[in-house]
């Protein structure tokens, strides 16, 4: 059964959408830091009486360097149209729950229960023992994150600088260098980054964030403002405004009721996630060799994308840009508006149950946890970048991803895709042996990692990603943190000129 | 009658006689859903003690979360409330007579039961003295079987007829007794298990009778407020998931004569179940999903629900301790488990309340429940009858404005209610397809159990 969705929404369907308070939300949220390089630094506060007063301190410095969303906008809007790089340095701030009860705002550290007690206490997760961890280990913990994104190395250092003697009585306790690698690739070789949900809502009285285009009448029932870009209401990623419903694709529920400083915020995944490039290739050859088939298509099995990006559901090899995420699992999807059609592959035919892109975004399948628009609730907004060179530049460096992501539902959003869907055979589809996510899934130690591939089964003990620590933070609106910092309300904070630094 | 049907999980609780007893109630069941969706023209169900399937049948696990999906989504980014919420008591008075209940001389009284409405219930069990929490104790087990310990044949069956004479039995009120006593304490007197007057409602100053003196009370103090033996939630009976399976055995299409497959318009069409449950859609789907692929199809026997699994891997102890074996199966075992607790072991240098879960300390059964999984087993082979003809919608779905993670169901062509908008699209609402009469055709009497 289809819904019944205009076959192409216009700007004028848009109109109902919430203005995007696009001066207050952190440009990391939302459009995301297209620069090449980062550098994210973790603080430590001091113990103490003296919290509250460093805390506030670094804010103040802090503050004035963050990007606002409308100042990300129109850098990405310059990238795109002029490719004007080279531009600034980009700079967001997130907090722990620790600092956030420092400054006196247990409210917002009890926002989501999994900030509250950190990801060191997710043991669902199934991640090494927290002891072990190289970011954010018992001592070490991240209590002020900050991300900064520029193209060149040398502005990166010096927007750095200051933060490596941080000073107020702070501690700097992780500083990572990250860099995009060539053709957008993560380091096992495919391209990263591809499927991305599009916030609803509006940027002026008159203009979307995400553009309206033409689009064939889709059988799944969902809003796109183009081919495979789906519409999601904001507050799955924005405290305060109105949120995805679990049943409706299409009609928002009410925006969750949280205190003032929660809006136009969110809640922050990072994590350091090795990966074994050398244990990747060797034992996806074994593996390959076993079922007789190229290492080259196993890989792109567990993936569910071949290295350059096109979908396995997809017939074609070469899809066009517009076709990469224009393809559905229980649902085939038309051609027209310039696209390729695409089958419908629910059983995994061509793109296993087991594929990484397709355990953690089932995208039109009904799930465990409900029907298909229920799935849409799960969708986190990724802003995850390599680090470390490529293989081939230095076998023994330390490489992977620093895996961020945002959501306002921490157990519903990234701990559900993680503990339940790659962690769990049975799981996302129905009646089916589904296999683990043999990319980051996980399991008990000395338990094999097992997953059903089009040519039979497929079983190690070997790790490709070791996930190394990490945080979850709250990342104030900007207004917000001028409040945290001043230790005052919303209303008695002055305004700062939005910009890059 | 062809093979018997075991009790849940095989239990061992029953004699030979009750075991052809309990198995042709089971049996009679099947028969009405059988008849319940019109036959084999219409639906897809069959009774494999009766007909037993002519090949080997394939097999469908169908899983759900066993926390109650309506309590979380009432509850949205809170999971500390909506835990809460899950262990305020309700009474069946209010719940489905929106009415108080009367005993004996016009005293008022309440007939608890729980909130947990995914075919699993919970119970805290505390230490009397101290307050302090003994253990958290989950069940499955439908009430269905109690009450036939408790009263025989004739008190889950509505008609008779359908079991033959010579497979009826009289309760057993001594083994429900030591069974009580076995799973809750030794404290529970038979008494207690049986109303001792008439519940009624007061209506225009008339009574009506809704449970008789003497009848087994679901909902007594010892599967309620002081302990765990079955579900109560009036919508966890095992005979009404039969039903629900049979009537997703039917095809369904929209107005326009497309296929309706997806479980939230599915259940809302079909009218088979509570939508706002995660498992009623997601069982509904699935077997409509079997018929779809051409099988006839059942419950695997044993028929039950289950708790089908926990992940462990968030509990830890005050150190890291792992405390995994720390729940421990009580009746049935592995992933065919009717009831199962949480407790600490012989010897273990900690208590509950130094057990954490992704780090919160366990203080209620419900981050429990967050981890448990249920399962129950569809059957399907190939009849060689194919799909039925899609049959049109009986109902539609209308979500809450300003909610609409919750929906109720209205009757298709209807309007949805003040506050209620519809929920799937326009056209789901407008006046059915029709490729067949769209009601239950006139046949036997349906064999319900005698619930409330």
């Amino acid at each position: 059964m289809t819904a019944t969705v205009p076959a192409a929404l216009t700007t004028a369907d848009a109109m109902g959408e919430p203005l995007l308070a696009l001066d207050d939300i952190q440009a990391h949220i939302v459009p995301g830091f297209p620069d090449t390089g980062q550098r994210i630094v973790g603080l430590r506060l001091p113990g103490g009486d003296q919290q509250a007063g460093a805390a506030r301190a670094m804010l103040r410095e802090l503050t004035p360097l963050v990007t606002p969303a409308r100042a990300g906008l129109r850098h990405r809007a310059l990238r795109r149209t002029m490719d004007v790089t080279g531009d600034g340095v980009a700079a967001a701030v997130a907090l722990s729950a620790r600092c956030l009860r420092a400054l006196g705002h247990p409210e917002l550290a009890d926002l989501d229960e999994a900030l509250g007690v950190g990801m060191g206490e997710r043991r669902s997760l199934r991640d090494p023992a927290k002891e072990d961890w190289e970011v954010g280990a018992p001592g070490s913990e991240i209590d002020i994150l900050v991300i900064l994104a520029a193209d060149e190395e040398a502005q990166l250092d010096a927007a750095e600088a200051p933060l490596l003697n941080p000073g107020h009585g702070l501690t700097l306790v992780h500083r990572e260098s990250a860099r995009r690698l060539p053709g957008d690739i993560e380091h096992f070789g495919f391209r990263d980054g591809i499927s991305q949900p599009s916030l609803r809502g509006l940027v002026d009285a008159g203009t979307p964030l995400a553009a309206r285009h033409p689009m064939p009448r889709m059988p799944d029932g969902r809003a796109y403002a183009r081919p495979g870009d789906v519409l999601l209401w904001p507050g799955q990623f924005l405290f305060g405004l109105p949120r995805q419903s679990s049943t409706s694709s299409t009609r928002p529920a009410d925006a969750r009721p949280v205190p003032e400083l929660a809006r136009n915020g969110s809640l922050l995944v990072y994590r350091k996630l090795a990966q074994d490039v050398a244990a990747f290739r060797d034992d996806t050859a074994a593996m390959a060799s076993a079922l007789s088939v190229e290492p080259a298509t196993l890989r792109s099995w567990l993936v569910g994308r071949r290295p350059d990006g096109s979908p396995l559901s997809r017939d074609e090899t070469d899809p066009g840009p517009g076709e990469l995420n224009h393809f559905g699992y229980d649902n085939g999807v038309p051609e027209g508006a310039g696209v390729r059609g695409a089958r419908a592959d629910a059983d995994g035919a061509r793109c296993p149950l087991a594929a990484h892109i397709r355990k953690v975004n089932p995208r039109d399948q009904e799930t465990d946890q409900g029907i298909q628009e229920n799935t849409l609730t799960t969708m986190i907004l990724r802003r995850g970048i390599p680090y470390g060179p490529l293989y081939e530049e230095d076998p023994d460096a330390d490489r992977g991803l620093l895996f961020l992501c945002y959501q306002t539902d921490l157990a519903r959003q990234f701990e559900l895709l993680v503990q339940r869907w790659a962690n769990l055979t049975d799981r996302p589809r129905q009646g089916s042996v589904n296999g683990l996510d043999l990319i980051i899934g996980r399991t008990r130690p000395g338990t094999p990692r097992q997953a059903p591939l089009p040519p039979g089964a497929v079983s190690t003990m070997v790790d490709y990603v070791l996930p190394k620590g990490g945080a979850y933070l709250f990342t104030p609106s900007i207004p917000a943190l001028r409040a945290l910092s001043a230790g005052s309300s919303l209303g008695n904070v002055g305004e700062c000129p939005p910009t890059r630094s | 009658m062809g093979s018997t049907l075991a009790p849940p999980a095989n239990v061992g609780d029953l004699d030979e006689t009750q075991l052809q007893a309990w198995s042709a109630v089971v049996s009679a069941w099947l028969d009405s859903a059988v008849d319940r969706v019109g036959g084999p023209r219409r639906g897809r169900f069959f009774n494999a003690a009766r007909t037993p399937p002519t090949s080997t049948p394939a097999e469908r696990r169908i899983v759900w979360d066993a926390f109650p999906r309506v309590i979380t989504v009432s509850n949205p980014g809170n999971r500390a409330a909506a835990r809460a919420a899950a262990d305020e008591p309700a009474d069946l008075g209010t719940h489905r007579f929106r009415a108080q209940l009367f005993q004996g001389d016009d005293e008022p009284v309440k007939l608890p039961f729980r909130r947990h409405d995914e075919y699993c219930e919970w119970f805290t069990d505390r230490d009397p003295a101290t307050g302090s929490v003994r253990r958290f104790v989950f069940t499955c087990e439908g009430p269905e079987y109690w009450q036939f310990i408790a009263a025989g044949t004739a008190a889950v069956v509505d008609d008779l007829s359908q079991v033959p004479a010579e497979s009826r039995v009289d309760g057993d009120r001594e083994l429900l007794l030591r069974l009580y006593r076995e799973l809750v304490g030794p404290d529970v007197r038979e008494e207690d298990l049986f109303h001792q007057s008439d519940v009624y409602l007061r209506s225009g100053g008339r009574k009506r009778v809704i449970r008789q003196a003497g009848e087994y009370n679901p909902n007594n103090k010892w599967n309620t407020t002081h302990g765990l033996v079955h579900l109560t939630h009036p919508s966890n009976t095992l005979s009404a998931e039969i039903f629900l399976g049979a009537d997703a055995t039917v095809l369904r299409a929209g107005p326009d004569g497309t296929p309706v497959t997806d479980a939230g318009r599915l259940i809302c069409c079909a009218e088979y179940g509570e939508p706002n449950r995660s498992s009623d859609p997601t069982i509904g789907a699935d077997v409509n999903d079997l018929v779809r692929a051409g099988l006839t199809v059942s419950l695997r026997d044993p028929i039950g629900l289950y708790l089908d699994s926990i992940d462990t891997s968030g509990l830890s102890g005050p150190d890291g301790e792992d405390v995994s074996d720390w729940w421990r199966p009580v009746r049935g075992s592995g992933p065919l488990t009717l009831r199962a607790e949480f407790a600490p072991p012989a010897g273990a240098t900690f208590g509950l309340a130094d057990v954490r879960v992704n780090g919160v300390p366990l203080t209620r059964a419900g981050q429990l429940a967050e981890l448990i999984t249920m399962a129950l087993y569809g059957i399907g082979f190939d009849a060689g009858n194919g799909a039925p003809q899609p049959q049109g919608c009986t109902g539609h779905g209308c979500s809450q404005v300003g909610n609409p993670d919750l929906l109720q169901i209205v009757a298709a062509g209807s309007g949805c209610p003040d506050g209620w908008t519809d929920a799937f699209g326009a056209d789901d609402s407008a006046p059915a397809f029709t490729a067949m009469p769209a009601t239950v055709p006139a046949g036997r009497r349906l064999t319900r159990p005698s619930l409330p």
